[in-house]
């Protein structure tokens, strides 16, 4: 059966003779017609809970890690397994969607997101990094225990020799490193 | 167990409107307490002459030099402190620390990403020059763990942010 028009029934966008043959098409398989109804019914309660537009928050962070993403997926293609939603049979793959999404946020609700510390902090200390402009060039070095220790910026403009910066700084936290 | 009878109910329940109103009055918001201190420090590191910082350029204490030098690619000669600033971590807003107070010509935007856990917190961090945002990260750093911040040359060294998590309150 044609996906793209079980889609469209259950968003409820067919033109008055695609549903007809859908509808048609449903009357045959009743299991199907049960399946597809239910998902229907919860197309409102989905809008609901999730927002039609929402602007990424630090989008320029979400961005760039996507990018960093996308450029490792690329730099090693070798070994790439076939998802589990992938050996499913097309006619499921709005049914996953579906319970993906469903599961996403009953997740939100129900349980905070795994690989965090109790508070939230990420476990892996792999900070994503996100240089300004084509010409700054960054290098990320983790100390032995894999903790960040240094970020390289090469690229950088000068400061202006000129400028007498010593002498501009007031504030102070000796105390601090004396206890060391 | 002794259940609370309605006297002692209703003195809890003016407890909390008192605190609500108490709150509401004074205009607080808690998103503004800190959570904690970052301390940064502007370092030159230089394979020249140090003197080249200025007179009011600081050298290192022994302990202090020891663990800059410790670092990877920290291999310069000689180290000089040439500001420092500290500030609190709010809980919910972005803060700024200027090393070089009162010029902005390096400065450092900071604020939690969660809240932190033990010693360690995990801050978006941005490093400002000449009023641009140069570098955005989001490191998790551990209380007296400094991250460095390798930046731009000057006067035949460069110049190198120390990032440090001074002080971690713990959660109320």
């Amino acid at each position: 059966m044609n996906e793209d028009l079980m889609t469209r029934w259950i968003d409820d966008e067919l033109s008055e003779d695609e549903r007809l043959e859908m509808e048609a098409l449903l009357e045959k398989e009743p299991e199907l017609k049960e399946e597809l109804t239910q998902m229907r019914e919860m197309g409102p309660v989905l809008r609901e809970v999730i927002p039609a537009e929402k602007e990424p928050p630090h989008a320029d962070f979400f961005n760039t890690h996507l990018m960093n993403q996308i450029r490792r997926e690329q730099a090693n293609p070798a070994v790439k397994k076939t998802p589990w939603w992938g050996r499913l049979h097309g006619g499921w793959i709005p049914a996953s969607a579906l319970a993906a999404v469903l599961a996403f946020f009953a997740g939100m609700k129900l349980s905070s997101p795994p690989k965090t510390s109790e508070a939230g902090i990420p476990l892996v200390a792999s900070p994503m990094v996100y240089a300004v402009g084509d010409s700054l060039q960054t290098e990320v070095i983790a100390a032995l225990d894999g903790s960040v220790s240094v970020i390289v910026m090469d690229g950088l403009a000068d400061v202006d020799d000129a400028l007498e910066l010593a002498s501009l700084s007031t504030a102070s936290y000796e105390e601090f490193w004396a206890g060391k | 167990m002794r259940s609370f009878g309605q006297g002692s109910r209703l003195g809890v329940l003016a407890i909390f409107a008192v605190s609500f109103l108490i709150c509401a009055v004074k205009g607080e918001d808690p998103g503004l307490s800190g959570i904690g201190t970052l301390g940064v420090r502007l370092l030159y590191g230089t394979d020249g002459d140090p003197a080249l910082a200025g007179s009011e350029a600081k050298p290192l204490s022994e302990a202090h030099l020891k663990m800059v030098e410790g670092q990877p690619r920290m291999k310069f000669q000689h180290f000089r402190s040439l500001g420092t600033d500290q500030q609190k971590i709010l809980r919910a807003y972005e803060n700024w620390a200027a090393p070089l107070k009162p010029s902005k010509e390096i400065l450092i935007s900071f604020e939690p990403r969660h809240r932190p856990a033990g010693d360690k917190i995990q801050l978006n961090l941005e490093y400002w020059q000449g009023g641009r945002k140069m570098l955005s990260t989001d490191p998790v750093l551990t209380k007296g763990r400094p991250l460095y911040l390798m930046g731009p040359k000057w006067r035949e060294g460069r110049l190198i942010l120390e990032v440090t998590v001074i002080e971690l309150l713990p959660r109320r």
